[in-house]
């Protein structure tokens, strides 16, 4: 095929940035999302309050409009105060796609905490464990493997979301597939070629949580699927 | 004063959940290598004051006397406290993500800091001592009958060499059977003068292992006495209302 | 954006807004209600189907959800008239997209509620004489669509967030909306905010109600009041 390498150099440097924004995206996320988990269940009244108010604006609109919101307000805001202030198009994704499952992430990391039974903690409690101590070993240990399924849906997720990117004009998968695609009329295939490399991917991230989830795998915590 | 052979003391301990007055100032005393039995209706309060007395729940008002030193005073180290009041509950509340031994031994290196052969060598014989069979050591919890799951839970309160062991209805979460293998170790601890504080429906156990028996009924001890006394002889109403209800459902229970 | 900027009335805004509003309703019900048409035999198919169709409902389901719903769109609005001859306009392109991504989601909602519904009830049917396709139509259904409501709802919520992917290929829908206004008056906060709005008002009574639903109908891990995004 003539546009062989044209298709694979833009296809390849795409897939970085795709794969950089999912990265990015989930450990932010991570990060931020146990903040405010922690906030909303052991935070005072205003903290709970902000955790929730977060977590349920960025869960009640389009990750697309918050995109739009980092991407084109963002920028001008900072520039209100730092007038040669531009902002880079990718980081502005990144970090919008990192606020948005930060949101979701809160809540899988409340939920797994919440699963975890009461009597558990009385007889850490019981013990003379101290809370952080509970938390290190009796409640985390348990939690984390707990939220493995979700987690994995959301890298999945990310991987999949990270191609609105292309809308801020972001270099990822999509937007370097469409650049490709006008350049070569190439359509149907290089779209059909897009799609199979986020699918192989996406069962990429499948296949390897599943092994991790096999590995930490314990009888009466979590349950392996088939 | 004589406080050393007596390991635990309460007196007019009061609590109320909202209006509801659960504890109405119960007060007894349980000696060094005594067990003792607190029998009374479900739902009246007993595991409450359980509770109260490691502080799973704050005891309105009151003294609870733990080795001399009243407890509910401010600047308690309750932690350092609880560490030293074993506690076994009637869902076992085993740690789910950790092997039996595991079990053992978390107390033992996160609260009491000793290391990892330490906690190891004292989790086995604590394990050796409520009859674990070796092959259970290493499953979880998941894996193990209830019976040998509520031994694994007395195990791991003795493990921390507790000066009381509480006991919060130990087998009515278990079948007959299942429950008796864990009566039967406790009837061992009770030979080898472990204090225990018994809350139980078992009135076999609390006919020949007991030191004391107490009736807990509508908030305070209603009547208290010998094994014998209370079980088969009991001065009041209430109480033999209760044992003759107790009766009759073990009568149905039974075969 | 070096685009002068002017000011818009509010009225004429609102006005946009909520034609836009109008779109993204329009395109969501129509995609919800495809995913329902194919993700309801796609779940039997795997769950009472023959090896073969139960692993061809796998493969779709596994598939489609593997796939960004923008590569769904432009392989139907580019790939597919190229490749067949024949094109959708925008607006179908985008319903088909969205319902068929949604039928994949929607299918594994059925499955779980059709799976909640104990092997008692359909022994009990078998055994009154009912027919296989009896027990489903009369036993299982009722039962399994009732308790995939909180979940069914919850994926409603989401084909109403993501038909703002659809302004990709054109569709004028909310975000769109919005997105002019930006350009015209370069005040994105104004204009996405009262966008954002406009989806809290439709998206938040919902999920608040398939919480309440999840308590009420909802089967313990088909995530009735879950947060899950699947």
């Amino acid at each position: 095929m003539e546009y062989g390498s044209l298709i694979a150099s833009h296809l390849l440097s795409g897939l970085r940035v795709t794969l950089e924004l999912t990265v990015v995206g989930f450990l932010g996320g991570f990060a931020l999302g146990l903040i405010l988990a922690i906030a909303r269940t052991y935070g005072g009244r205003p903290a709970r309050w902000l955790s929730t108010a977060y977590i349920e604006l960025i869960r009640g609109t389009p990750m697309l409009l918050q995109l739009y919101i980092i991407g084109f307000g963002l920028p001008l805001l900072i520039r209100h105060y730092f007038p040669n202030f531009v902002m880079n198009p990718t980081v502005a994704a990144a970090l919008g796609i990192m606020l948005n499952s930060a949101a979701y992430q809160a809540e899988y990391i409340r939920g797994a905490f919440n699963s975890i039974d009461y009597g558990q903690i009385e007889a850490a409690v019981s013990l003379g464990m101290s809370k952080w101590q509970i938390i290190r070993h009796v409640t985390f240990p348990q939690a984390f493997r707990i939220m493995l399924p979700s987690w994995t849906n959301e890298m999945v997720y990310l991987l999949k979301y990270s191609s609105l990117a292309m809308l801020l004009a972001v270099p990822e998968l999509m937007y370097q597939a469409s650049v490709v695609a006008s350049e070569t009329f190439l359509y149907a295939q290089i779209y059909l070629l897009v799609a199979v490399i986020y699918l192989v991917f996406a069962t990429l991230i499948i296949q390897a949580m599943r092994v991790v989830e096999m590995k930490l795998h314990i009888p009466g915590v979590t349950t392996i699927k088939r | 004063m004589s406080g050393s052979d007596r390991v635990l003391v309460v007196r007019n301990l009061t609590k109320k959940f909202g209006e509801k007055p659960v504890l109405r100032g119960v007060s007894f005393d349980v000696e060094r290598g005594e067990t003792k039995v607190i029998i009374g209706p479900s739902g009246a309060g007993k595991s409450t004051l359980l509770r109260c007395i490691n502080r799973l729940i704050e005891p309105d008002s009151g003294e609870i006397i733990f080795n001399g030193e009243n407890i509910l005073e401010r600047g308690v180290d309750i932690r350092k406290v609880r560490a030293r009041i074993g506690f076994v509950f009637q869902h076992f509340n085993l740690f789910k993500h950790l092997t039996a031994l595991e079990n053992v031994k978390i107390g033992l290196k996160v609260v009491k800091g000793l290391s990892d052969e330490e906690a190891e060598e004292k989790a086995y014989k604590a394990l050796k001592m409520v009859h674990l069979e070796e092959d259970a050591f290493h499953k979880y919890p998941a894996q193990l009958s209830g019976g040998q799951q509520q031994r694994v839970a007395i195990a791991r309160a003795l493990a921390m060499e507790p000066e009381i062991v509480l006991f919060d209805e130990p087998t009515s979460a278990l079948d007959p059977q299942l429950a008796g293998e864990v009566l039967d170790v406790m009837r061992e601890l009770a030979k080898k003068k472990v204090t225990m504080l018994v809350v139980t429906h078992e009135i076999g156990f609390a006919l020949n292992a007991a030191d004391e028996v107490l009736f807990f009924y509508d908030g305070v001890i209603w009547e208290r006495g010998t094994p014998k006394d209370i079980l088969y002889n009991p001065k009041r109403d209430e109480t033999r209302e209760f044992l003759k209800r107790i009766a009759d459902l073990s009568v149905f229970g039974g075969e | 954006m070096a685009v002068t900027a002017t000011t818009v009335p509010l009225d004429v805004a609102l006005r946009m807004l909520l034609n836009g509003t109008k779109m993204t309703i329009t395109l969501s019900l129509l995609s919800i209600g495809l995913g329902f048409l194919i993700g309801l035999p796609v779940a039997l198919m795997e769950t009472y189907g023959n090896k073969a169709l139960k692993y061809a409902a796998m493969v779709y389901e596994g598939t489609i959800r593997g796939i960004p719903l923008l590569a769904i769109y432009f392989i139907i609005f580019f790939s597919m008239p190229i490749l067949i001859g024949f094109g959708l306009s925008p607006f179908w392109a985008a319903v088909v997209g969205l319902g068929i991504r949604s039928s994949a989601y929607q299918s594994q909602i059925f499955r779980s509620g059709i799976q909640a519904v104990d092997e008692g009830q359909i022994e009990a049917g078998l055994s009154l004489g009912m027919s296989k396709l009896q027990v489903i139509r009369h036993i299982v259904l009722p039962q399994a669509l009732r308790f995939s409501i909180p979940a069914w709802m919850n994926e409603y919520v989401i084909v109403l967030k993501d038909t703002s992917i659809a302004l990709a290929i054109g569709i004028v829908e909310l975000t769109r909306e919005a997105t002019y206004l930006v350009s015209v008056t370069a005040e994105p906060f104004r204009y996405y905010g009262l966008a954002a709005l406009f989806y809290l008002v439709m998206v938040l009574p919902l999920t608040y109600l398939a919480n309440y639903m999840g308590r009420k109908y909802g089967i313990k891990g088909t995530g009735g009041a879950s947060n899950v995004r699947l």
